[in-house]
C-alpha cells in the first residue's frame, strides 16, 4: 500500500523497515524524509540513515504525485477530506496535508501545492485498554469519559481498543463510533478496516454532531466513542449526548486534566461533571503510557 | 484469365478504397467517443465524485476499438501515465497530432484537481475538441466518402481494361 502511494526511488528503502513498527513518516518538500520508527530517524536508500545529508529528500512534484496516487488518482473525489487538511487511506493510515489554502467567500475550496505531508500509521494495539478498563465502568453502564494526551500519545488507538472491550469482550453494549476523519474504523465501501467489536456501529465522514444526533435516532447506541473534541459544535454534541442519557467516551489534546481548566469550550462541561472518568495518556514510557486515571472529583483512581 | 486478373484488381482497389475511406471513420469515431467521454465525466464529477478507474472502467466497453484500447493503456498505467501517453502519441495512426496532443494533455492532467477545476479543464478541452470533431466530421464526408468511390471506379476502369 505504502509503495503504491510514495515516489518508486523510496521503494528499495521501505524494504528494510519494518512497517509495523513505523508510526509516522514525514515528507517536506526538499527536506529529508523523517521517520518516527519508535524514536526519529530520516530515511535513507537503505532504510534508516545515520545523518542528514543520508536521507532522501522528496520534491514538491513527488508530493504532488503522493496525494494524487493516494486519492486513487481522483483528488476530486477526495476534495472534502482535502478541505479539512487530511486524507485517510483504506488501510487507516491518515495524511495530514500542508499547503497552498484556496478560500473564495472565506471558505475553504480546496488545498493545492502540497508543502508537505505526515503520514500516520494506525496501531491496533490489543488490550492496551485493559489495565484501567475496570475503573470506566460499573454495573449501569460505562461511565462518561475523556481520554486526555497531547498529539501522538496514542489516543486514537486507545478509544479503538476501548470500542473493542466495550462491545466485546465485557458487556456487549451497543457502541456507536461517530468516526469523523475516518481513522478509527478505517471504512471503505462500507467496511471497517479496522476492528472495532462486534457490536459496533460506525458512522464515518460525517461532523460530530450530524452523526451523534442521527446515530441517536436511527442506532439506539448505549455508548458513543468520539475522537478528538476540538470545536464548539462538539462540545455541543457531547450535552446534547448526555441530555438523551447515552453514555460517551472522547479524547482530546491537553497535557492533563488541569490543563483543561485553561480550555474555555470545556468551562461547561467540568463546571456540569458531565464527565464521571479522565483518562491521562502520555508518551514518558513510550507511546500510550497511562499516566492516571481520575474520576470526576479529579480523585486519582489509578497511577502508574 | 484477364476475368480473373481484372475481377482479383477490382477486389484489391475496392478494398484499399475501403482501408482510406474506414481511416476517417475511425479518426471521427476516436474524436466523438472522446468527446463522450469528456461529456460523461463531467456529469459524474459534477454529482457522483466516484474514483476515475470506476468510471472508466464501467464506461469503457461503449466506446469504439481504438478509444477502448487507449482508455485500456491508460488504466494500466493510470499513476504514472505521462510516459505511456507521449510514447502513444508518437506511435498511434488513428488522429492527426493535433488531436493527440489535445487527449494526452487532457488525460495526464485529469484526477489532479479538485472538482470545480476538474470540470473547467473538460470544458475547455471539449472547446478545443469540437473544432477538430468539425474538421474530422467535414474529412470524413468529403474524403472519405470519395477515397470508397475511387476505389470502386478506379477498380472497375481496371477491370474494364484488362478485359
Amino acid at each position: 500500500m505504502l509503495k503504491n502511494i510514495l515516489p518508486v526511488r523510496f521503494n528499495r528503502s521501505l524494504d528494510f523497515l519494518r512497517l509495523d513498527k513505523l508510526s509516522e513518516i514525514r515528507l517536506r518538500a526538499g527536506q529529508p524524509t523523517v521517520l518516527n520508527y519508535g524514536g526519529r530517524y530520516y530515511l535513507g536508500e537503505n532504510g534508516l540513515a545515520d545523518s542528514e545529508k543520508e536521507a532522501l529528500c522528496i520534491t514538491s512534484q513527488e508530493l504532488n504525485d503522493v496525494i494524487f496516487r493516494a486519492c486513487e488518482c481522483s483528488v476530486y473525489a477526495h476534495n472534502e477530506e482535502l478541505k479539512q487538511g487530511f486524507i485517510t487511506l483504506s488501510n487507516g493510515v491518515r495524511i495530514g496535508i500542508c499547503g497552498e489554502v484556496v478560500t473564495e467567500h472565506n471558505e475553504v475550496k480546496t488545498i493545492k501545492n502540497f508543502s508537505s505531508l505526515n503520514l500516520r500509521f494506525p496501531h491496533e494495539v490489543k488490550n492496551c485498554c485493559l489495565n484501567v478498563l475496570k475503573y470506566l465502568y460499573n454495573e449501569k453502564g460505562v461511565f462518561n469519559t475523556l481520554i486526555v494526551a497531547p498529539p501522538g500519545a496514542g489516543k486514537t488507538t486507545f478509544v479503538r481498543d476501548l470500542a473493542v472491550n466495550f462491545s466485546d469482550k465485557f458487556i456487549a453494549k451497543n457502541v456507536l463510533v461517530v468516526d469523523e476523519r475516518n481513522e478509527l474504523g478505517a471504512v471503505i465501501d462500507g467496511k471497517a478496516g479496522l476492528y472495532l467489536g462486534k457490536f459496533t456501529d460506525i458512522i464515518s465522514g460525517s461532523d460530530k454532531q450530524f452523526g451523534i444526533i442521527n446515530g441517536i435516532r436511527t442506532m439506539t447506541p448505549d455508548v458513543i466513542i468520539l475522537d478528538e473534541l476540538i470545536t464548539s459544535s462538539d462540545f455541543e454534541a457531547i450535552k446534547y449526548v448526555v441530555g438523551c442519557g447515552v453514555n460517551v467516551v472522547a479524547t482530546t489534546h491537553s497535557k492533563d486534566i488541569f490543563d483543561l481548566q485553561n480550555k474555555v469550550f470545556f468551562h461547561d462541561l467540568l463546571k456540569n461533571n458531565v464527565f464521571e472518568r479522565f483518562v491521562v495518556l502520555s508518551n514518558r514510557r513510550g507511546v500510550g503510557t497511562i499516566e492516571a486515571v481520575y474520576d470526576r472529583n479529579h480523585t486519582c483512581l489509578y497511577c502508574a | 484469365m484477364n476475368f480473373i486478373i481484372g475481377f482479383v484488381l477490382l477486389g484489391l482497389c475496392v478494398f484499399a478504397g475501403y482501408r482510406v475511406a474506414s481511416s476517417y471513420r475511425r479518426k471521427l469515431n476516436f474524436v466523438n467517443d472522446f468527446k463522450n467521454l469528456l461529456n460523461f465525466l463531467e456529469t459524474n464529477i459534477m454529482f457522483t465524485q466516484d474514483n476515475l478507474n470506476k468510471i472508466l472502467t464501467e464506461k469503457k466497453d461503449t466506446f469504439h476499438k481504438d478509444f477502448q484500447e487507449f482508455l485500456a493503456k491508460y488504466l494500466d498505467y493510470q499513476q504514472d501515465c505521462q510516459n505511456v501517453l507521449d510514447e502513444w502519441k508518437k506511435e498511434q495512426n488513428v488522429v492527426d497530432s493535433d488531436t493527440a496532443e489535445v487527449v494526452v494533455n487532457f488525460m495526464i492532467g485529469l484526477g489532479r484537481n479538485d472538482s470545480e477545476s476538474q470540470i473547467q479543464s473538460i470544458k475547455q478541452a471539449k472547446e478545443i475538441l469540437n473544432g477538430h470533431i468539425e474538421k474530422v466530421t467535414k474529412e470524413q464526408q468529403s474524403k472519405g466518402a470519395m477515397s470508397m468511390k475511387l476505389g470502386i471506379m478506379g477498380g472497375l476502369a481496371l477491370f474494364i481494361i484488362v478485359l
